[in-house]
């Protein structure tokens, strides 16, 4: 087995290689996969094919490359996303030589939740820290929600429904839009500032990101007072059979306001009619914010937290919460691991993108 | 191959042999120096990564991406091998 870039001219094997070893996950969507895997216009993509010594196609790796920044130098982090070999190179350990690829070559490699079994090569080949792991906060809108928690949980949930006070600040106030405020950049370029490692938020990253990306719709919820935007959110509609729930994948605003922004998204959310609001983050950034704001951090599956990450459809599999950092610069400078450093949502990485019930749920409209 | 690294080629067997039976199911007890050991099951994807980094560890020695193959870790005697060209 070798590995081999991708090129475009490789699309149509890929295509042939998935329908017998990937399903629909990530969808298989030549403009979907482009957007996020093609990193510039040379017609190389950001991966690596695994091919027999016949030539023949056998696995493949693709990586989300987007910029961020490493304590005052700018860097390239690449989120591994679709790893599949096939069996025959599942038996010659063709997986692990593509992971061992991307972690062995790249500068900075983090990775958001996954599986157990994911993680037994995450805890090898990557660092996870004490204190730095995906944490999920929640504010249950409705007592509706409860539906879609399991029985044991299904009290806590009705017992959380957000009851309004810790109102927003006078003067502040949300609005909805598609698209990213004008003033957006200068609040972006005082947030990062905080941190040491972080994916850059660039209005031209939200763009790409979020305003751009095929098959996946966002709704941007700015907060702005008097003198110009305060905090934005950026949110995507799951519809669940109970109701629709707000996830919030992205969240940036003036440092100093957290609780204020979070305040006005909230107040916000609540006359809307969704289930619940949840927002998942590495790093300590919004912990205080968050609570203060009447969202749950949630620890575990037990009490609220027993409402599903999983809602297309709602299911209860087994996911779990944790954040590696892996690639040859991260192994070697550990500046990154202390929980107020670094920043990440669900917005990173994939882990916010389509399943196919979401795909059919937005062709019925 | 010098006298000194031949030399070294039973340590290192026994050292990837022992690994590999205190880091695979039953199967492992029984192989030989020769036994296939991904048509044997004992290594997969996810094995042949701790092996890997045992072999990095103990032989104090930094793996290429490429050089993690078929050819280089179908048996214990291609590993032996394979470790003496990188002491």
């Amino acid at each position: 087995m070798k590995l081999v870039p991708f090129f475009d001219a490789d699309w149509d094997r890929f295509v042939a290689f998935a329908a017998g070893n990937i399903g629909n996950s990530p969808p298989v969507d030549r403009r979907f996969f482009e957007h996020f895997f093609r990193s510039d216009e040379s017609g190389i993509w950001s991966g690596r094919i695994l091919e027999s010594d016949d030539g023949d196609f056998e696995g493949v790796a693709f990586l989300i490359e987007v910029p961020a920044k490493f304590g005052d130098a700018p860097a390239q982090i690449a989120w591994p996303s679709v790893l599949f070999a096939s069996p025959k190179a599942q038996a010659v350990g063709g997986g692990a030589q593509l992971a061992f690829w991307y972690y062995r070559n790249l500068p900075f490699v983090p990775s958001i939740g996954g599986t157990v079994k994911g993680n037994m090569i995450k805890d090898r080949l990557s660092l996870r820290t004490e204190g730095i792991d995906l944490e999920r906060f929640i504010l249950v809108l409705s007592p509706r929600a409860a539906e879609l928690a399991p029985p044991e949980c299904r009290q806590a949930v009705t017992d959380g429904v957000y009851a309004g006070g810790g109102s927003a600040a006078p003067g502040l106030r949300a609005t909805w839009s598609d698209g990213i405020p004008a003033d957006y950049e200068h609040v972006w370029r005082n947030f990062r500032r905080k941190f040491m490692f972080t994916t850059e938020r660039s209005p031209a990253y939200l763009r790409w990101r979020y305003v751009d990306a095929p098959l996946l719709s966002y709704k941007f919820l700015a907060v702005h007072d008097d003198r110009g935007l305060v905090g934005l959110a950026v949110t995507r509609v799951q519809k669940t059979p109970a109701g629709p729930v707000c996830r919030i994948v992205d969240f940036v605003c003036e440092p100093d306001r957290a609780v204020e922004a979070w305040r006005a998204v909230v107040g916000e959310l609540a006359e809307e009619d969704f289930l619940f609001a949840d927002f998942f983050v590495v790093g300590t950034a919004f912990h205080t914010a968050l609570a203060e704001a009447s969202f749950h951090r949630c620890d575990g599956k037990v009490g609220i937290g027993g409402l599903p990450n999983l809602l297309s459809p709602p299911e209860h599999r087994d996911w779990n919460y944790t954040f590696h950092v892996g690639g040859t610069v991260a192994m070697r400078d550990h500046s990154w691991r202390r929980p107020d450093a670094v920043y990440f949502t669900k917005g990173d990485s994939d882990r916010d993108w389509p399943t196919m019930h979401d795909i059919a749920s937005m062709k019925n409209g | 191959m010098n006298p000194v690294e031949t030399s070294m080629t039973p340590e290192i067997k026994q050292a990837l042999r022992k690994f590999l039976a205190e880091n695979s199911d039953d199967g492992a007890a029984n192989i030989t120096d020769e036994t296939n050991l991904f048509e044997s099951g004992i290594l997969d994807s996810f094995k042949i990564l701790t092996t890997v980094l045992f072999i990095e560890e103990t032989y104090a020695i930094s793996l290429d991406f490429e050089e993690l193959n078929e050819s280089n870790f179908h048996s214990i005697d291609a590993m032996a091998d394979f470790i003496r060209t990188r002491l």
